[in-house]
C-alpha cells in the first residue's frame, strides 16, 4: 500500500507526544518531517521536546524544523499549567544532541509539498501559525493538500474559555486560514477528545511494561493527570492530538459530521470558537468543508497506542 | 544619495500617478513593484503595473501578491477606477510579464539585500507585508521604514472613518502596526490637504496639450468619480503619498499610537490615533497631518508632463 506523505505540525506536549509515538510506529506514514510551533510552551521547548521522542525512539533520520514563536495578531500564551515548565514535565529525558533543520518553516513545507507526487496530509496539533501562514504564503500549493486532520475547537465546550479551545484560542486568525482555505478539514476538536481518554485505572498498562518507551507513556501520564485528572475532573488523560494521527491510521475509529466549519475572530465571547453548522445543509453559512469528529471507539483508540509503544519498543531491540 | 524603495500598490489610477512621480523623480531608486488586489483584483492590478512598464520603458520588475485580506472573503471590486482599473483608457496588452516569484517574498529578499536601507511604500492594502512578516519573522530587523497611504485620523471614504485600503485588510495593517519597523501614515486627512479646486484642476490638466492623451483619460474619469460622489475638485491620493515619500519635509507630521478596528461593525477598518495629549500607549507610527500643497503641485505638473524613459 502506498504511504502517505505527511508532515506534523505540532507543540508537544504531553499528548503531543504520545500522537508522535502512534506517527513514528505506524507503517502507513511517509514521515517527511515535524514542525513544531509556540503553544503548549515556547517554540524553543516544544522543539526541544520533538527532538528528545525522536532520539528516544531512536528516529533521529525524521526532520525537525522550528516554526512561529508567537500567533498571528498577538504574544503567545502558554499552557504550563496543564504541560508543565518544559512543554512536557514528568519523563525525564537526556537533553537532544541534535540540532533542528535550520529552515523557514514554510519553506519547508512548501518543499515537502511540492516535490510529492501523491496529495500530501498535514497533520496541525498545535496552534496553527505555521499552517495557516504556509496558506497564506504558498497560495498556488494549496490544490496539493489532500486534506488537513486537526486537533482543534469544539462544537459545545472550550477548555481556555467557555467555547474556546487553547489550539484555536491561541491563533484563531491562523485556524480561520485554515477553515477558509477549503482544504478539507477533519476537526479532532475537545467533544472527541475528552472521550478519547486513557483512564487513570489503564495507566498500570503502561507503567507494568518495562521498556523505556511504555515508561516515557507512564510518565507523560502520571504528569497530565495533575491537571486532567485532579483539577478538571476527567476520568483519565485525554490523548487530544493523539486522535488526529489515529484517525488516518483507522478511519473508522471515529464518528462525525460533514459540515460547514468556520472560526469566530471578533465575538466579545466567542472569539476562538468553532462555528461548526450542524443545521440541515439547507440552511448551513456555507459550503461543506470538514468533518468535525463526536465520537470514538475508545478501547480500539487505547489498543493502538499500547500496539505503537510495543511496535517502537521491538523495533529499539533490533 | 536616491532612497531605495519597493513599491507595493493596486494600480488603479492615482496608484499610476503616483509611480510615473517616482520614476520621474531622482530622489528615488525604485527596487521593484510589488502587486495586491485593492482597486481591483490581483490579476488586473498586475496586468495594469505591467502596463506601465511597458508603456513608460520603466525596465522594472513585477511580482504578484495577494488575492484576498488575511481572514476575509473575495472582496467586490466596486466601479471607482473603471472596469479595468485604469479608468477605462485602453491599453496594449502588456508584453513584459511578472515574475514567479511571490510579493512576500521579494520584499523580504530586498530588505535583506538593502540590510536596512530599503524604505516599502504602500499605496494598496497590507496584505503583502504581512504575509511578509509572517513568514520571516525576523523581516523587521531589515526594513528602513514603511510609508503607507493608508487609514485616517479624520473622516473615510469606504466607511464612515475608514478609508479603503484599510476596511480591505484591517488585520494586516495592525500586523504592520505590531511590527516594530518605523511607520509613516499618509491617510485620507494629509492627502486631502492636497485637494485641487476646479479651477486648479483645468489649469493644469485642460491647458496643457503636452500630457498624454492616456493619463488625461484617467484622471478625468478619476475626477469626475470624485465629483459625481459629492467631492469638489480632485485628489490624487497615491501621489500625494509618493510626494511625501520624494519630499519629506513637505510632510508636517507627528509621533501617535495607531490601532485599528478589527470586529465587523460600522468602525471596522478605522485607524484609530490616539491624539490624547495623556496617552500612555506606546507611540508606534508617524502620522502625515499636512503636505505642502504648492510644492506638491509644481511636482505633479513636472510629472504629467514626463512621457517615461
Amino acid at each position: 500500500m502506498k504511504k502517505i506523505p505527511l508532515i506534523i505540525d505540532c507543540d508537544p506536549g504531553h499528548d503531543d507526544a504520545i500522537a508522535l509515538l502512534i506517527a513514528l510506529a505506524s507503517d502507513k506514514f511517509d514521515l517527511k518531517g515535524i514542525t513544531t510551533v509556540g503553544g503548549n510552551q515556547t517554540v524553543e521547548k516544544t522543539t526541544a521536546n520533538a527532538l528528545k521522542i525522536l532520539e528516544l525512539v531512536g528516529k533521529t533520520d525524521v526532520p525537525v524544523v522550528r516554526g512561529r514563536s508567537n500567533p498571528m495578531m498577538s504574544k503567545l500564551r502558554v499552557a504550563e499549567d496543564v504541560h508543565g515548565k518544559s512543554g512536557m514535565d514528568g519523563p525525564v529525558l537526556p537533553e537532544p544532541s541534535a540540532q533542528p533543520l535550520d529552515m523557514n518553516v514554510v519553506e519547508f513545507i512548501a518543499e515537502q509539498v511540492e516535490k510529492s507526487v501523491d496529495p500530501f496530509v498535514l497533520v496541525a496539533v498545535g496552534p496553527f501559525t505555521n499552517i495557516g501562514t504556509f496558506l497564506l504564503a504558498y497560495p498556488h500549493l494549496h490544490k496539493k493538500i489532500e486534506k488537513i486532520h486537526v486537533m482543534g475547537g469544539g462544537v459545545y465546550e472550550g477548555n481556555r474559555s467557555q467555547l474556546a479551545e487553547f489550539n484555536v484560542w491561541n491563533d484563531p486568525e491562523a485556524a480561520k486560514v485554515v477553515t477558509d482555505s477549503k482544504i478539507p478539514v477533519h476537526f479532532f476538536g475537545l467533544d472527541v477528545t475528552h472521550k478519547a481518554l486513557i483512564r487513570q485505572d489503564e495507566f498500570h498498562l503502561f507503567r507494568e511494561e518495562k521498556g523505556p518507551i511504555f515508561q516515557f507513556v507512564a510518565d507523560l501520564l502520571d504528569f497530565y493527570s495533575i491537571c486532567y485528572v485532579n483539577e478538571r475532573k476527567l476520568e483519565g488523560c485525554p490523548m487530544h492530538d493523539s486522535c488526529a494521527v489515529a484517525s488516518l491510521i483507522d478511519p473508522h475509529m471515529f464518528t462525525g459530521h460533514e459540515s460547514y466549519i468556520d472560526v469566530d475572530i471578533e465575538g466579545t465571547k466567542t472569539r476562538g470558537a468553532c462555528v461548526v453548522d450542524l443545521r440541515a445543509k439547507e440552511r448551513r453559512l456555507g459550503e461543506d468543508n470538514g468533518i468535525f469528529y463526536m465520537n470514538v471507539d475508545r478501547l480500539k483508540f487505547l489498543k493502538l497506542i499500547i500496539d505503537s509503544c510495543h511496535k517502537l519498543e521491538q523495533e529499539l531491540k533490533n | 544619495m536616491r532612497k531605495n524603495i519597493l513599491i507595493d500598490f493596486d494600480p488603479g489610477i492615482d496608484d499610476t500617478i503616483a509611480l510615473l512621480m517616482a520614476f520621474a523623480s531622482d530622489k528615488l531608486n525604485i527596487v521593484g513593484l510589488t502587486t495586491v488586489f485593492g482597486n481591483n483584483s490581483v490579476e488586473v492590478t498586475t496586468k495594469n503595473a505591467l502596463i506601465l512598464n511597458d508603456f513608460f520603458n520603466l525596465s522594472t520588475v513585477v511580482h504578484k501578491g495577494a488575492s484576498k485580506g488575511l481572514f476575509l472573503p473575495n472582496k467586490n471590486f466596486g466601479d471607482f477606477h473603471g472596469k479595468n482599473g485604469m479608468g477605462n483608457v485602453d491599453f496594449k496588452q502588456p508584453v513584459s510579464v511578472e515574475t514567479n516569484e511571490y510579493a512576500w517574498d521579494v520584499i523580504y529578499r530586498e530588505a535583506k539585500k538593502f540590510n536596512g536601507e530599503l524604505t516599502i511604500v504602500t499605496l494598496g492594502p497590507l496584505t503583502n507585508v504581512a504575509i511578509a512578516l509572517f513568514k520571516y519573522e525576523d523581516l523587521n530587523q531589515y526594513v528602513k521604514e514603511i510609508i503607507m497611504m493608508a487609514g485616517t485620523t479624520t473622516i473615510g471614504n469606504e466607511r464612515p472613518f475608514s478609508e479603503a485600503n484599510v476596511v480591505s485588510d484591517p488585520h494586516a495593517m495592525q500586523v504592520v502596526l505590531n511590527s516594530g519597523i518605523p511607520l509613516t501614515m499618509i491617510g485620507l486627512n494629509a492627502t486631502e490637504t492636497t485637494r485641487m479646486t476646479e479651477e486648479e484642476h483645468d489649469v493644469m490638466l485642460d491647458k496643457k496639450e503636452e500630457i498624454l492623451p492616456e493619463i488625461r483619460g484617467m484622471l478625468r474619469h478619476y475626477k469626475n468619480i470624485q465629483n459625481t460622489l459629492g467631492s469638489p475638485g480632485m485628489v490624487i491620493h497615491d501621489a500625494a503619498a509618493i510626494f511625501a515619500v520624494i519630499e519629506p519635509d513637505s510632510a508636517q507630521s507627528e509621533m501617535f499610537n495607531v490601532e485599528v478596528e478589527l470586529t465587523n461593525n460600522a468602525m471596522f477598518g478605522r485607524t484609530i490615533v490616539d491624539i490624547r495629549r495623556h496617552s500612555k500607549l506606546p507611540k508606534n507610527c508617524r502620522v502625515v497631518e499636512r503636505i505642502d500643497k504648492d510644492r506638491y503641485l509644481k511636482t505633479l505638473h513636472e510629472t504629467l508632463l514626463w512621457k517615461g524613459n
